[in-house]
């Protein structure tokens, strides 16, 4: 079989074994999360924000609850999700003395990951459409900003995703990587805030991409933020891979 | 305390040292104080302009995140000290022992609430450091910190409880850590409405010992400490008449 043919294959079968989880309603927990925070903040503003750009308010207020604590919290609880089924009874040597390579199952794990996060980013751009027009909310809906920033907020949530992915592999306990994930996120508002090191923070980076403000990622250049995001999803991916592929499993 | 609890106590001691539940109890108020340094070295000037009841402050902005993290904790820790026979398989052969079950809750709630109580202990000497590296007076703080580091504390008993009784009878953890984590972020909501306020996650978010909270901190607390040995109750005989797999 082809490297391409084994990696289809344990990729459906990932898809196959998250069909058991429960990953179905929670997949729909995170943007539920923003909408209902999103629409109440919405509310509360309205008469302050009067005469801005009614969609851009609608959409940060969206993103400031979603992409400010929710979001990095869900990459942590996918991550864990998609290995407890391994981690439990032996699971790792079952699927790994199966002919598959262990690389396919890293990336085919981390694929199906980038792929829940991704319906996550589309179900919160329907529940922000359905939100605005539920609340009346005028003007001519702004697609390119409204597309970009959940594409952007969805490339920049890669970096953790691959961190993540790594420590959900390695820790047996379902509740570890989730811990570490949750302490890490909280003072991420905070660290957002800051020009300097906000942008190395994987779990401020959402937040960054997905600001409406022109100077989103302060005095940091787009570009170098890019060149941070990627360049931290390539390492961790290439670490966790790595570490992975050549350790023991228990 | 009879000797059966001591040891079930002790038990449990031993299946944690090979765990960090121990560190995640000391890092977290460590964290907190390191964002609150971060915080008043960074505006200093916007949070305590001349004439602020300079301990308000303080305990203000280790309230912000005490309210997330408290509930959090709670969370994480049960999650994990359930986790911990989950994974091994180990509730049919620790219940097959001569040990009641609620015995074998009780132990397991006292950790996670003994661990908790360290971390709010650990959170009033942050909170005095920080305030004396800024040259605050301690004699005039540590009344209303101690408040601080108690307050929230009890009133998060109720979640221990719920939080354990759901990781210990789900196999799946996400269950729980959902449940907790929605339940911690939308406490200032519940904590804003009639009947919200009466479900325990919003306690921890008004148990804040200060003058401009609208809630009554010491009247929530003792809420939450009835409510919480309730629960205990409640959920430790749930537990013990469950079929375990």
């Amino acid at each position: 079989m082809t490297q391409g043919a084994t990696f289809r294959r344990t990729l459906s079968a990932e898809i196959l074994k998250m069909r058991g989880s429960q990953i179905g309603w929670m997949m729909w927990l995170g943007p539920l999360i923003g909408a209902v925070g999103g629409v109440g903040g919405y509310v509360q503003v309205r008469e302050e924000i009067a005469g801005q750009p009614e969609w851009i308010m609608l959409y940060a207020m969206f993103v400031l609850n979603y992409a400010m604590l929710f979001l990095p919290i869900l990459v942590g609880l996918y991550t864990a999700m998609i290995c407890r089924f391994e981690h439990q009874s032996g699971g790792w040597k079952q699927w790994l003395a199966l002919p598959v390579s262990r690389s396919a199952v890293y990336l085919s794990k981390g694929l199906l990951v980038l792929g829940l996060l991704l319906v996550g980013q589309v179900l919160l751009l329907v529940l922000m459409l359905a939100g605005g027009l539920v609340l009346g909310v005028e003007g001519e809906i702004p697609w390119g900003r409204l597309l970009n920033g959940l594409f952007y907020g969805w490339v920049a949530t890669w970096p953790l995703a691959a961190l993540q992915l790594w420590v959900s592999t390695v820790w047996k306990s379902f509740a570890a990587p989730l811990a570490l994930n949750v302490i890490f996120t909280l003072p991420a508002v905070a660290i957002a805030n800051s020009a300097t090191y906000g942008p190395w923070y994987p779990w401020a980076q959402p937040l960054l991409a997905m600001m409406p403000m022109e100077k989103a990622i302060s005095d940091f250049s787009q570009l170098n933020f890019w060149v941070i995001v990627v360049g931290g999803f390539v390492l961790l991916t290439a670490a966790g891979w790595r570490h992975f592929v050549r350790r023991d499993v228990a | 305390m009879s000797a059966t609890t001591l040891s079930g106590l002790a038990s449990e001691r031993v299946k944690l040292t090979r765990t960090w539940l121990v560190w995640l109890a000391i890092l977290a108020p460590v964290g907190i104080y390191g964002m609150n340094w971060f915080n008043f070295d960074l505006r200093y000037e916007y949070l305590f302009p001349p004439g602020t009841d300079v301990w308000d402050v303080v305990i203000r902005n280790f309230h912000m995140l005490s309210s997330l993290a408290l509930p959090f904790g709670a969370t994480l820790l049960a999650a994990m000290i359930a986790g911990l026979e989950h994974q091994a398989d180990a509730w049919k052969q620790m219940l097959a022992l001569p040990v009641s079950r609620t015995r074998i809750f009780f132990s397991k709630w006292l950790w996670v609430a003994g661990l908790l109580l360290l971390s709010s202990v650990l959170l009033v000497a942050a909170m005095l450091v920080l305030g004396w590296q800024f040259g605050f007076a301690v004699e005039d703080g540590w009344r209303v910190a101690a408040r601080e580091g108690l307050l929230p504390f009890l009133a998060t008993l109720p979640l221990v409880s719920i939080q354990l009784w759901l990781s210990c009878t789900m196999r799946n953890q996400a269950t729980p850590f959902a449940v907790g984590l929605v339940g911690a972020l939308f406490a200032p909501p519940m904590a804003g409405s009639m009947i919200g306020k009466w479900i325990p996650y919003a306690y921890p978010s008004m148990a804040f010992p200060s003058p401009k909270n609208p809630f009554d901190p010491e009247w929530t607390a003792w809420l939450g400490l009835g409510v919480g040995l309730v629960t205990l109750i409640v959920c430790a005989l749930d537990f013990a008449r469950r079929d375990v797999r």
